[in-house]
């Protein structure tokens, strides 16, 4: 299968300037300004197939935003290629502009002070839709995401996530083969969230659009993603299965044991290492392939009321992959 | 498309009814004033640089007209291009199958802008009236193209100034200064020195939006005057579109 989009050596280089605190610096910066060049992206390879739901991983500041900003042509790159759907994004080509949506979590494209309705028919417009293919799309849409009744409020007075759901269907009336999203979920509360999962999930499904996702929330990469890349200070740091990734970062279980009565740290240091600690309550971190061993030590030897042996939680894995790339 | 940024724009001041209703008596009040300053300038003197107190109406009126339609079809969005900018709408812009500088200079229409433009045409009309201007469909087809080309310099001056946001993240003021700098065009430039006033036919060019339109309507000037300042007004609007383009090319986009 052709790849839908494809991304070689891709750079991002910001230029931006130095200035020193106080006023005097202020007014020598108004004169001579130290520039300087941040590299946001480090020469970044991949490519996604048609019908995939990927993950962008990584911290503030890793340049997942600007790659997804070089792939919807907002910004131009330094260096490198991409192309998406055939197209070089930054050409901003209409043909190309008619296929593909983008939905950022902190900027909104509805009309701030107009019902949502406005927008769309704005949108309608914009991608020259015929009335029947706009009107089957907005009844979709608005029937999935259950927004029927919001059309008619100016979008000022919604909730953030009933807001986020009109931005969804906003996005997604000219039925793009791909969609970008920059942290949709971010700032929503999670049945809120949850919804905009379950909806997004379902729409990757049933009409196979090709879907990359960044957030700050692992909830949304593990619900929805099955691939993850990784990115850390600009450069890819994994491409692959999110299960394989905990396969080869994840050398530890967890296990969280209840006793029936009091038992000192002492005792369970032998164990493992002790994570948490509460006299009748303790979780444990132990190598994977000692697991088993353990756990029936601990069954034998102590008195135990329940035992769980638990993943190390993704988020926490991630955190540890970050912190050791740095 | 441009039907729906008209319905949204009304619909958007209708949502805030008092507040065009106080700014529009405002204007009044300001256009008021505008002319009865001049009433009493001539009260003193019977010419201004070599202009009768009926054609300095008629420049009044004539810019007022100008800027009036510049506010109304351009103004709300352009000079307003800073925020949209570092807000990041302008991302939100570049992303779609459309120019991204006709959504941003045309997506909010003012409608009250547009208001005042036919109070404007009505004195004119009363001006015409009152002072047996000459008047025939050559006059008023000329005054039409007269007006396409005030505006169109109007845009291409503001747009390039504005422009200079992608750069140069805060320059709100720079519509203050233009907004001052163009007052200056209600003025008969002949009042002037000599090199202030070639600066407003090119480098500062204020002179299109009253000075010429009246010189040539009341026959200070021959007729293919007109001829300069559509070359000139085609010129500086190209000028503004390839900056446009560039600064778009370079754009390196507000951070998340």
């Amino acid at each position: 299968m052709q790849p839908i989009i494809n991304v070689k050596q891709l750079s991002k280089t910001y230029e931006y300037y130095r200035k020193q605190p106080g006023f005097l610096n202020s007014l020598r910066s108004l004169f001579h300004r130290e520039k300087l060049f941040a590299e946001a992206v480090k020469q970044v390879s991949f490519s996604i197939n048609e019908g995939e739901f990927v993950g962008f991983l990584g911290p503030n500041g890793a340049g997942k935003t600007t790659t997804l900003k070089m792939l919807s042509g907002i910004i131009q790159s330094s260096h490198g290629e991409a192309s998406v759907l055939g197209y070089t994004p930054w050409r901003r080509q209409n043909a190309f502009q008619k296929q593909f949506a983008l939905v950022m979590g902190q900027k909104s494209q509805l009309w701030w002070d107009l019902p949502a309705m406005e927008s769309f028919i704005l949108n309608k417009e914009i991608y020259e839709l015929p009335d029947t293919l706009f009107k089957d799309s907005l009844a979709e849409l608005t029937e999935v995401l259950e927004i029927k009744d919001i059309l008619d409020i100016p979008v000022r007075k919604l909730s953030l996530g009933q807001r986020m759901k009109c931005e969804l269907a906003a996005a997604l009336l000219h039925r793009p083969k791909v969609l970008f999203l920059d942290e949709p979920t971010i700032g929503l509360d999670v049945v809120s969230q949850q919804n905009i999962r379950e909806f997004l999930k379902r729409h990757n499904r049933e009409k196979k659009t090709t879907i990359i996702l960044t957030s700050h929330y692992m909830e949304d990469v593990e619900a929805l993603c099955e691939r993850v890349i990784i990115i850390n200070h600009g450069s890819l740091i994994y491409d692959g299965v999110l299960a394989e990734l905990l396969d080869r970062y994840v050398d530890r279980k967890i296990l969280e044991v209840t006793f029936t009565h009091k038992i000192s740290r002492s005792d369970l240091a032998t164990f493992g290492e002790i994570r948490e600690y509460a006299p009748e309550r303790v979780v444990l971190e132990v190598l994977k392939t000692d697991t088993k061993k353990i756990a029936m030590r601990i069954l034998a030897d102590l008195p135990v009321d329940d035992i769980l042996i638990n993943e190390v939680p993704v988020d926490e894995v991630i955190r540890k992959i970050f912190t050791a790339a740095k | 498309m441009y039907r729906v940024f008209i319905a949204n724009s009304f619909s958007y001041e209708a949502q805030y009814r008092a507040d065009t209703w106080i700014k529009l008596l405002t204007n009044f009040l300001w256009v008021g004033m505008l002319l009865l300053t001049i009433e009493i300038v001539f009260q003193f003197t019977s010419g201004l640089g070599g202009w009768s107190k009926e054609q300095v109406y008629l420049m009044t009126v004539f810019w007022i007209m100008a800027d009036e339609l510049f506010v109304a079809f351009f103004s709300p969005g352009l000079s307003n291009l800073s925020t949209t900018i570092s807000q990041g709408d302008l991302d939100v812009f570049l992303t779609k199958p459309v120019s991204a500088l006709f959504l941003v200079s045309c997506k909010l229409f003012l409608m009250r802008a547009f208001y005042r433009f036919v109070t404007q045409l009505l004195i004119l009309g009363f001006l015409v009236y009152q002072y047996d201007f000459a008047l025939s469909w050559w006059h008023a087809l000329v005054t039409g193209a007269l007006l396409i080309i005030a505006v169109s310099v109007d845009y291409s001056r503001v747009l390039i100034a504005n422009i200079f946001a992608f750069w140069f993240e805060r320059i709100e003021n720079v519509n203050d200064a233009i907004g001052m700098i163009s007052g200056i065009g209600r003025y008969p430039l002949d009042i002037f020195p000599r090199t202030i006033k070639i600066l407003t036919f090119t480098l500062v060019p204020i002179a299109f939006s009253a000075y010429v339109p009246t010189a040539t309507l009341t026959g200070k000037w021959p007729w293919y005057a007109i001829a300069y300042a559509f070359i000139f007004a085609a010129f500086l609007f190209t000028c503004a579109v390839l900056f446009w383009n560039y600064a778009v090319r370079r754009y390196s986009s507000a951070s998340s």
